[in-house]
């Protein structure tokens, strides 16, 4: 269903966790699907566990709003393999939700850190 | 290898053209995450299996509620025709094979042919032209006849103007066979209408989740029966009032969830 109003929508939606790390798995280079999900994890600390199932929803996506694009198949240790890599798109994207992050996190911590000392006062 | 078949049987939940651009990564992937131990593999099949159906709950999603409603009027026509196929072929089989096909029948079952086939706009106009020929029709018609015929005469509009973009496939009367069968068992295994629709409604129940369109078919053709056994609808009644309400949070459901996710998929 494509309506006006929830396309501009998105455009301002959170990435959540496993698409972040799915796409900043991609940050140093093209990788599979595999190794997309191994560096997401390894990336995450391991709170991050994509499976084959979500992994390729979440390609799927990105794919069709051109966040990543996909090679050419080929054929390793036997295994049919295709690397995605991330677009200036994605990266832009990414690189905007890594701003926000962080200054969410400064915005709680500061507060916190300035409650903690109101409450030793 | 059994691990490969098992992966490609699951792969099976994606819609086909994902499953032909993607299947053999996806099966690569699999492969090499269930290597850790047999319950990553497990889950990981499980996972693949709940991806897939949500990749098919997307596509309906995508295809919108006025497209989701005339595909279910499509399908529902040509459920509707072999139901009557099979009431039509039993009176055959218990009046003896000495009895004669009618002409109606004959018209019915070439409109059944071309639905099934995908001719669905010669269908429908065939369909409308048989009822105005072979229907009561006419001045003195009565409104009970009229309203028996509503959803029969909508369906048909409908899918006369808008016919699903299928491709048209002659494989689709393999689906006679079984109807011939259930003709044939029909009268000995006292087998009626609305068990037939029960066993229809019950797989189109089983694919709710990703897709709602048979449900509202079996729905419409429910209503149908209903109204053409209109003095004792009781359980024709019950079947439908459980289809209605299954179909209704299917339906919402379905769409909007599907929708939501692929909105807020990020």
């Amino acid at each position: 269903m494509t309506i006006g109003w929830l396309s501009t929508y998105r455009v301002r939606v959170e990435l959540r966790p496993p698409s972040y790390f799915a796409l900043a798995a991609l940050i140093d280079g093209p990788l599979h699907g595999y190794a997309i999900a191994q560096r997401a994890r390894e990336l995450s600390g391991g709170r991050v566990r994509l499976s084959t199932g979500t992994l390729y929803a979440l390609l799927e996506r990105a794919l069709s709003e051109s966040l990543v694009m996909a090679g050419k198949p080929y054929v390793e240790g036997g295994r049919q393999r295709r690397d995605y890599t991330l677009t200036p798109t994605g990266r832009a994207l990414l690189s905007e939700e890594a701003v926000r992050l962080a200054q969410a996190s400064k915005a709680v911590s500061s507060r916190l850190r300035a409650t903690s000392e109101a409450v030793l006062t | 290898m059994i691990r490969e078949r098992v992966g490609q049987a699951a792969l099976r939940a994606y819609p086909p053209a994902l499953r032909q651009t993607r299947g053999p990564e996806m099966l690569g992937m699999l492969l090499d995450a269930g290597e850790q131990s047999s319950w990553a593999f497990v889950r990981e099949i499980g996972s693949l299996v709940l991806g897939g159906l949500r990749e098919r709950r997307a596509i309906s999603a995508r295809a919108g509620i006025r497209r989701l409603i005339a595909d279910s009027c499509c399908q529902a026509v040509p459920i509707w025709l072999t139901l009557w196929m099979i009431s039509a072929l039993k009176t055959d089989v218990i009046a003896g094979p000495g009895q004669r096909l009618r002409i109606q029948e004959v018209v019915l079952a070439a409109i059944l042919v071309c639905a099934l086939i995908g001719y669905e706009r010669i269908a429908a106009l065939s369909g409308l032209a048989a009822i105005v020929a072979f229907g009561p029709l006419g001045p003195h018609t009565q409104l009970a006849w009229l309203v028996k015929l509503l959803v029969p005469i909508a369906c048909l509009l409908v899918m006369a103007l808008a016919p699903r973009k299928r491709p048209r496939d002659a494989r689709r009367l393999l689906w006679l066979l079984p109807v011939a069968v259930l003709a044939a068992l029909a009268p000995v295994a006292h087998i009626g209408l609305p068990e037939i629709l029960a066993l229809v409604s019950i797989v189109a129940l089983l694919r709710l989740f990703d897709d709602p369109r048979l449900a509202v078919a079996c729905s419409l053709v429910w209503i149908i029966l209903l109204l053409a056994n209109a003095p004792r609808p009781a359980p024709a009644g019950l079947g439908l009032l459980l289809i209605l309400a299954a179909l209704a949070a299917g339906l919402f459901v379905s769409t909007i969830a599907a929708g939501r996710r692929w909105i807020m998929g990020h």
